[in-house]
């Protein structure tokens, strides 16, 4: 009887105890199914063995699996519980060789783990750093560690490849220290060759300047007919020579960038007015200045370019017509028909003897001139020297005109930003 | 300060034509006494610096020279206590802006260009004693 009641007492506790390990399965195969569990970490004689578990939800982990960037799930102490095959890859290794491991053994630095996960604690959860492929190679990383709690006990880390990052980065750097050179070599040409004009105009001008203070010297009263204009033909060369000289070195002068500022156009044209009042006067000239914009650019070089086309729209009038020389904006909303990009265009129109089409190439070109030196003065430097202003201020001048009707310069600055 | 019709002026010219030229209206100028020509930037120190030499009232000088230019020169008498309060001209043919910027810095009282006839040369005595009245 005793013995049978003691049968009854054990299994009872049978019963007990397999209850007990039964609830224990349930909540097991709860937690999987509610997605808490990724894997089941067993210590087996001291060393940690993952059981990988396939988690309810099969996209999720489909995303995780195939996405293109390194992910993982760690434990708190840095042991891979999961690792995707694009991670597995970066490393050199496989998915089943990678989890199990610490992440210390794929990092560079294995001590950065540590500052990883410390700074984790302060909500730092961004790092770049080195992992250590199975070749050796280091490969640059981005990581982004998300803590899983209370969902899921770990880490999970986002790994993202910069090699290629790095190498566009570095060629960045690469290009941009050549261009640096570069400007660094532009510039020391562009003082060379300043240096190099002033010193060929100072020796081309000194002997120029004897042979017409010693020429002045000759006493042509001695000297027959011919002789005498011999030598003012020979001086009016060297006079010539002396100019081209000079403007030589005005035009290699407008060469240079100079400082920029805002100036005011309109005032400026008004002060190039007030400079050639006399022969304004003289052509009667009427000159109209329409409203203009405020330019950002360099104001003796602006001064020079309405100065150039100014006098060049009175010293080309026609005789029997009163020059008049219109000074306008054009549309703004047009946009720059060369660049396309929007520009400010000023006009600058006149009614005098004009051009004829197959000349207009050449106007721009230094000394380049359409008309005898009897005819017209000048050595044909001033629509060069205002070509060069205007892509001093990267924009561009061009020419329209019409035989006995007129000719208008178009200047396209790029508009303010 | 500066007494009249008794100037003594040193030049430092190395062209033997513009030398001959501004010799000649110096010395038709009736306000200078002593005029002395030098060929370049180092015979001017040298002839400023020996105490067997007068120190001259006015300097004159040429800029591009042999051996030293007339800026490295002006720069030096600059430096130099006992010289630097003699007053300096600097004239050339044709004015490099870098040299003009040098020049105004150094507290040279004028950058004449070298003219283009005698007449004009003749003119280069009386200006200076104008620039030094003035």
């Amino acid at each position: 009887m005793e013995d049978k009641n003691k049968n009854i007492e054990s299994l009872h506790a049978e019963i007990a105890s397999l209850r007990e390990e039964l609830q224990e399965s349930n909540g097991m195969i709860n937690a999987i199914r509610n997605g808490d569990i990724d894997a089941l970490v067993l210590n087996k004689n001291g060393a940690s063995e993952i059981y990988s578990l396939q988690t309810a939800d099969y996209t999720f982990r489909l995303l995780i699996e195939k996405i293109s960037q390194g992910a993982l799930s760690i434990s708190r102490d840095g042991l891979i519980l999961f690792c995707n095959e694009h991670f597995a890859l970066l490393v050199g290794s496989s998915c089943e060789k990678v989890t199990g491991n610490y992440l210390s053994e794929f990092l560079s630095q294995p001590d950065h783990f540590i500052q990883i996960i410390e700074s984790l604690k302060y909500g730092v959860n961004a790092h770049e750093t080195f992992f250590k492929a199975a070749s050796g190679q280091k490969i640059p990383v981005q990581i982004t560690l998300t803590d899983l709690e209370p969902g899921a006990h770990g880490i999970g880390i986002i790994v993202i490849d910069l090699t290629e990052k790095k190498k566009h980065e570095n060629a960045l750097i690469y290009h941009q220290k050549i261009l640096e050179n570069k400007v660094q070599e532009l510039n020391s040409i562009n003082k060379n060759l300043e240096e190099f004009i002033h010193v060929i105009s100072h020796d081309l001008k000194e002997p120029l300047r004897k042979i017409l203070m010693y020429s002045d010297r000759i006493n042509d009263e001695n000297l027959q007919e011919s002789d005498a204009k011999a030598i003012v033909t020979m001086k009016s060369s060297a006079a010539r020579l002396n100019s081209l000289v000079d403007d030589l070195v005005s035009y290699s002068s407008h060469t240079m960038k100079e400082e920029f500022s805002k100036v005011n156009v309109v005032e400026i044209i008004s002060e190039v007015i007030t400079d050639y009042e006399l022969i304004i006067n003289d052509k009667k000239a009427v000159i109209q200045v329409g409203e203009l914009p405020e330019l950002y650019a360099s104001k003796g070089q602006i001064r020079q370019l309405f100065s150039n086309l100014i006098s060049n729209a009175i010293k080309y009038s026609r005789e029997d017509t009163t020059p008049i020389i219109k000074i306008t904006e054009v549309d703004r909303s047009e946009s720059d028909p060369k660049n396309n990009i929007p520009s400010v265009k000023i006009e600058i129109k006149d009614n005098g003897i004009g051009m004829e089409k197959n000349h207009l190439t050449k106007i721009f070109t230094i000394f380049q001139r359409l008309h005898a030196k009897n005819q017209y003065s000048g050595n044909g430097i001033g629509l060069a020297i205002c070509k060069k202003i205007m892509e001093n201020h990267s924009g561009y001048i061009t020419v329209d005109s019409l035989p006995n009707q007129g000719t208008t310069f178009n200047l396209y600055f790029p508009a303010a930003q | 300060m500066i007494k009249k019709s008794q100037l003594n002026i040193i030049i430092a010219e190395d062209d033997i034509d513009d030398a001959d030229v501004i010799l000649d209206v110096f010395n038709r100028n009736s306000n200078f006494e002593n005029i002395t020509i030098v060929s370049n930037g180092e015979e001017l120190l040298h002839y400023l610096n020996d105490p067997a030499n007068v120190t001259p009232d006015i300097i004159l000088t040429d800029i591009n020279m042999p051996i030293m230019n007339g800026i490295e020169a002006i720069q030096k008498i600059a430096e130099t206590n006992s010289l630097k309060n003699i007053p300096c001209f600097v004239y050339s043919t044709g004015l490099n802006p870098i040299y003009k910027q040098k020049c105004d810095l150094l507290g040279v009282k004028a950058c004449l260009i070298k003219p283009y006839s005698i007449s004009e040369f003749e003119e280069i005595p009386n200006d200076i004693i104008k620039i030094l009245q003035s």
